[in-house]
């Protein structure tokens, strides 16, 4: 179901395969805006300290449409000294701003990877971060709890900005087995490959329950998941599941620059003894939205394209602070 | 304003009106049809050559009745296209005549028109913003590919725009695409669109006449807040059997008709169907398109009888279908689209007597449209389809200075909008089973009356009561009370005052002005610029309130040169109420219930159109121009600013031509030129979860360039074919001659520059047509030579 609007526009194109293409000047209408990136997570099991991210912060400007990203300029959308602190509700604790080019080699590779950066996701901007700066509020210290609300306060240039965001109940997977792809063996072939199918555990006592999952194959980075079924969405929700024991495909997470067309055979598949992580998260309705958004704008587009405004929760700029509960599961794809 | 007392004056002022108008007179009344086909002709006029403002015109049926003194009258019958026909009677007591025009160019298509020295029916009736398109004129006209398409030249008119380069949806004076109530044979066509809007499901072959009624929309028409397109098929030919058709670039035609029983009984049957991806498919062999399939078919059909010389009974219908399918060469995967309307009308037109007229029609019609797409062990299903029965009695009760039209209009809704269904192919589990029928249903009951006060002032006055029941099961979202089959979840009525009114200022000026108020049931809410048919209609509920509109317009009109010209001025101003949008965040997710996701808000169009005509002649056409603004205003859009709509064209001018060199040589041409349409431009751009992300400005502040094309065609008509028994004609077109990009959709795209590594965000522009030529022939074969 990768939508009917992809297809359509392939099937146009042919029947008039006159069309043309051309540059289009937009007009300009700039207005700079403050955006929030924010993530606080609570982990559900002991074992997750390797892959557990602390509670940090982006914070970044807008820019001109017409202006051009590359790796000076990534550096340039950061904002500086500004104070970002959490209240949970007993106390409130400030971030620290880390930013690479501070760092000693040794540490500059830790926050990396504590942050989950890599950068195949920054492909399109020529991002290295060996040699490019990267900025974050970073709090390295504390443990998040389930069902905790976490109130973010960003002060910078004279302008305050809150936000705030819910840990939800976790529902974790209920079990995770691998069957031979469909399709037409004519057509390509499928022996190596093994699709991952999962279902989750609790799909009647929580209702209502919304996700967003990551996954790891072998040593390549996390990638964020391109469920079908949530037409090549990051994001599920219970519907998708059903009223029994409902299990579905999940895709495995693709590089930001590969499509079902370009990504080959391989594309959401594994391979029969890989390495395999999932990070499963549930997030909250209003998370889901953001993030439903923010998909649907990336993949729709075309003729039949509306673009929907992300539905921020930050008050005084866009973005998202948004919690949520998660648990990790990794193994090795059986034959 | 109090309408409810609006509408009690209106009946109270008709009735009184009747008693005053008491007076002995006889009818002469009958049918007006083709001689050749003997196809009833809607709209004929019928006047006195004495005293040329008494007159009257043929009824949707073909039907006529005026009312004279006693004595000898010289009445004089005309159409355009047709050679008048004067008609000597001595009127001693009520006389029936069923009057056959011949058509003036008797050929596939070649007509020069010359019609009565007097036809300024435009001029003393009492329409405002209507607009007949004889199919002829239509089929002269440049077309996409070849495919003559009504709808696009419905386009060409003043006060109506596009949705969308080479799409046949459109907007009349501001209104919504779903505002326009598209009729065949007086069914419903909820999608009027073949290639996801490219072509219309008309095929021009089987359809007689097309009236467009933009604004003062008279009684006897409701249930959409803008215009009419009355399509009429044709009922095929009762004097001499025939076969015509076309072959052209993507799709051929072929229709037959005859009688059945001559001069008491037709049919026609009429069909279309495009191969040009059966042409491509080994061309497509190993490419990535291989496992592509697309098509589109119609086919009309339609018979009629004479039962008696009161009794007439028809029988129409319509199916159409788009099938598209893919199946991947490389992966699990494969997607199919079907979706298409059937309508069947049954008619009988029974004649009470020569002045009351009654048809009654029994109308099925379903739209239906079906998605399917396998992909990664996921198998999804959906559905959308709108189904009616449709009970409609309308009487004619004709008696000068009086032409009174009453009747009522029951409609039994079913929609299915959003059916769902997914199954994992990994359990064989059905994840998701979701949607609802909805039912519902629509009552009418209309009365109006065309009354001639005096020769200077004419009215149409008339009221339609309109109810709306919303029946379960349903749950309401707003109160969660459930309700059952049948039970009445919520009720509305409507009072739709409606009156033109027309100041005769002499034999060829006048001047019109009118007032409507109508309502609307079913909504099609659209988040695209185009027909596409993933649109669905849904219901009023307790949620979704009906639309409304109320419209105010004035004109001027004048003819000159002998009636070869006419020109007319019209302004009007429409307010829109109850108007349906998505909420600003919304996501397209066909799995869930749309009617939360809508949010509402008002509207306001107000315009300026000037239309100069030349219809007589070897030269004809018009020049249009209009002058408009529509804007919108909802709560929870633009911060609640008003903003202007998306088919908000302030400028919209277009010139039609047909000219007859020669028999043998017809060329025709069309320009148009209209704004861009009003799109939301992008504020800035900024990074989140390392993807470019938009942040959309003021809603539809900034305007795409404006769009223009010049078509032309030419038509030859091989020298002897007109008079032959087998007539054929080539038509040679070029769409966009001079090869402009027009827009027909844009999007964004990060694009890396290969020698600077540096990334930038580009709006790209895509156009679909540039300059096309195309030729079809046209072939017609009939039984017996014409005269």
């Amino acid at each position: 179901m990768r939508n009917l609007y992809f297809w359509s526009i392939l099937l146009l194109l042919l029947l008039f395969s006159l069309a043309c293409e051309e540059t289009f000047n937009a007009p300009n209408v700039f207005n700079e805006t403050i955006v929030v990136e924010g993530y606080i997570e609570a982990y559900t099991q002991p074992n997750s300290f390797t892959n557990r991210r602390p509670a940090y912060v982006l914070l970044t400007k807008s820019i001109p449409l017409n202006m051009d990203f590359n790796p000076k300029e990534f550096e340039n959308l950061f904002i500086h000294d500004a104070k970002v602190s959490i209240n949970n509700g007993r106390e409130t604790f400030n971030l620290t701003e880390i930013c690479l080019n501070d760092l000693s080699e040794d540490n500059r590779k830790i926050i990396i990877e504590t942050l989950g950066l890599n950068e195949s996701d920054y492909s399109l901007f020529g991002i290295n971060f060996n040699t490019t700066n990267f900025c974050a509020y970073v709090d390295n210290i504390r443990n998040y709890e389930i069902g905790a609300t976490y109130q973010l306060k960003i002060e910078v240039n004279n302008q305050t900005l809150t936000a705030n965001t819910t840990i939800p109940q976790h529902n974790p997977l209920d079990s995770i087995a691998f069957r031979l792809p469909p399709g037409d063996s004519a057509f390509f072939s499928r022996g190596s490959l093994r699709q991952m199918i999962i279902s989750v555990a609790d799909r009647d006592e929580l209702s209502n329950n919304y996700y967003r999952y990551f996954t790891r194959q072998n040593n390549k980075p996390l990638y964020k998941g391109n469920a079908s079924i949530s037409r090549f969405r990051s994001i599920l929700e219970d519907k998708y599941f059903g009223n029994n024991d409902g299990t579905i495909p999940l895709p495995k997470g693709e590089p930001r620059d590969s499509t079902f067309n370009t990504g080959g055979n391989n594309f959401g598949n594994y391979n029969i003894g890989d390495e395999y992580l999932v990070k499963w998260c549930t997030i909250d309705k209003a998370q889901f939205d953001y993030w439903n958004a923010v998909e649907s704008n990336v993949l729709n587009q075309g003729l039949f394209s509306s673009y929907a405004q992300p539905p921020s929760n930050i008050k005084g700029g866009i973005g998202f602070w948004g919690g949520a509960s998660v648990s990790f599961y990794s193994g090795t794809v059986p034959r | 304003m109090n309408f409810h007392y609006i509408s009690l004056l209106t009946l109270c002022y008709i009735f009184l009106s009747f008693l005053s108008t008491a007076q002995s007179v006889y009818t002469l009344s009958g049918y007006i049809k083709d001689e050749s086909s003997g196809e009833t002709l809607i709209g004929a006029n019928v006047f006195l050559q004495e005293n040329q403002a008494k007159g009257t015109s043929s009824n949707n049926y073909g039907f006529y009745s005026i009312q004279l003194p006693t004595g000898e009258h010289n009445i004089i019958f005309s159409f355009i296209g047709y050679k008048n026909q004067i008609l000597k009677i001595d009127l001693t007591e009520n006389k029936k005549a069923d009057i056959k025009l011949t058509p003036e160019g008797a050929s596939l298509s070649t007509s020069i028109t010359v019609t009565a020295e007097n036809d300024n029916a435009n001029i003393e009736n009492t329409e405002m913003g209507v607009i007949q398109l004889p199919t002829k004129e239509v089929k002269q006209m440049p077309a996409l590919l070849g495919e003559v398409d009504l709808l696009k030249i419905v386009q060409l008119l003043p006060g109506i725009t596009s949705a969308a380069e080479g799409n046949t949806g459109f907007f009349v004076r501001g209104g919504g695409q779903d505002q326009n109530l598209i009729l065949l044979d007086e069914a419903v066509v909820y999608n009027a669109g073949h290639v996801l809007g490219f072509f219309s499901v008309f095929n021009a072959d089987a359809i007689k006449n097309t009236t467009i009624v933009k604004g003062g929309m008279p009684a006897n028409y409701g249930g959409r807040l803008s215009s009419v397109l009355d399509i009429r098929m044709k009922e095929g030919n009762n004097q001499n059997t025939s076969i015509e058709g076309g072959i052209g670039v993507i799709a051929s035609r072929f229709t037959i008709q005859g009688p059945i029983q001559k001069e008491k009984s037709s049919f026609i049957i009429s069909g279309r169907r495009t191969y040009a991806y059966d042409l491509a498919r080994p061309f497509l062999k190993s490419s990535d398109f291989e496992g592509t399939n697309y098509y589109f078919y119609d086919l009309n059909t339609k018979i009629n009888y004479t039962l008696s010389p009161k009794d007439k009974i028809y029988f129409s219908s319509y199916f159409g279908k788009d099938v598209l399918g893919f199946t991947s060469r490389f992966r699990d995967a494969n997607f199919g689209v079907d979706y298409g309307n059937l309508t069947s009308t049954f008619r009988w037109n029974h004649l009470f007597s020569s002045r009351l007229f009654m048809n009654t029609s029994i109308i099925y019609n379903n739209y239906d449209y079906a998605f399917r797409a396998l992909e990664f062990g996921i198998d999804a299903n959906i559905k959308s389809g709108i189904e009616d029965w449709n009970l409609k009695i309308d009487f004619d009760y004709l008696s000068t200075p009086h032409d009174l039209k009453f009747g009522l209009n029951i409609i039994k809704h079913k929609l299915t909008p959003n059916f769902s269904n997914v199954t994992s192919t990994a359990s064989g589990m059905t994840l998701f089973d979701r949607g609802e029928p909805r039912f519902s249903t629509d009552y009418a009951l209309y009365l109006l009356d065309n009354i001639k006060v005096n020769p200077v002032l004419s009215l149409n006055i008339g009221t339609r009561l309109s109810a709306y029941t919303f029946l379960g099961p349903y749950q309401s979202q707003q109160s969660e009370k459930i309700y059952n089959a049948g039970e009445s979840v919520i009720n509305y009525f409507r009072v739709e005052p409606r009156i033109v009114t027309r100041w005769q200022l002499s034999d060829i000026k006048s001047i019109k002005a009118n007032f409507a108020i109508n309502n609307q049931y079913l909504h099609m809410v659209s988040n695209t610029a185009s027909s596409l048919p993933l649109e669905i209609w849904v219901s009023s509920t307790d949620i979704i309130k009906p639309q409304s509109s109320w419209q105010i317009a004035s004109g001027y009109f004048q003819n000159f040169k002998e009636n070869n010209f006419e020109f007319s001025i019209e302004t009007y101003y429409k307010k829109l109420g109850n108007q349906i949008d998505y909420r600003e965040n919304y996501v397209s997710d066909p799995t869930e219930d749309v009617e939360s996701e809508f949010v509402f808000g008002q509207g306001e169009a107000y315009g300026i159109e000037f239309l100069l005509r030349k219809r007589k002649g070897a030269l004809t056409g018009w020049v249009g121009y209009t002058l408009s603004r529509t804007k919108r205003t909802f709560e929870d859009i633009n911060q609640g600013n008003p903003y202007p709509a998306f088919h908000d064209r302030p400028h919209d001018f277009s010139a039609v031509m047909s000219y007859v060199i020669n028999p043998k040589w017809q060329i025709s041409s069309t320009f148009i030129y209209t704004s861009g349409i009003a799109f939301t431009p992008i504020e800035s751009i900024y990074l989140i979860d390392q993807s470019i992300n938009y942040q959309f400005g003021q809603r539809n502040s900034a305007r795409v360039e404006p769009y223009h094309r010049f078509d032309i065609s030419a038509i030859l008509t091989p020298k002897g074919s007109a008079n032959n028994t087998f007539q054929s004609n080539w038509i040679f077109s070029v769409y966009n001659i001079y090869d402009r990009r027009n827009l027909l959709f844009y999007y964004y795209a990060p694009r890396q520059n290969n020698e600077t590594g540096n990334t930038s965000v580009e709006t790209r522009k895509v156009s679909f047509f540039p300059i096309i030529p195309s030729i079809t022939w046209n072939f017609k074969w009939l039984s017996k030579k014409l005269e």
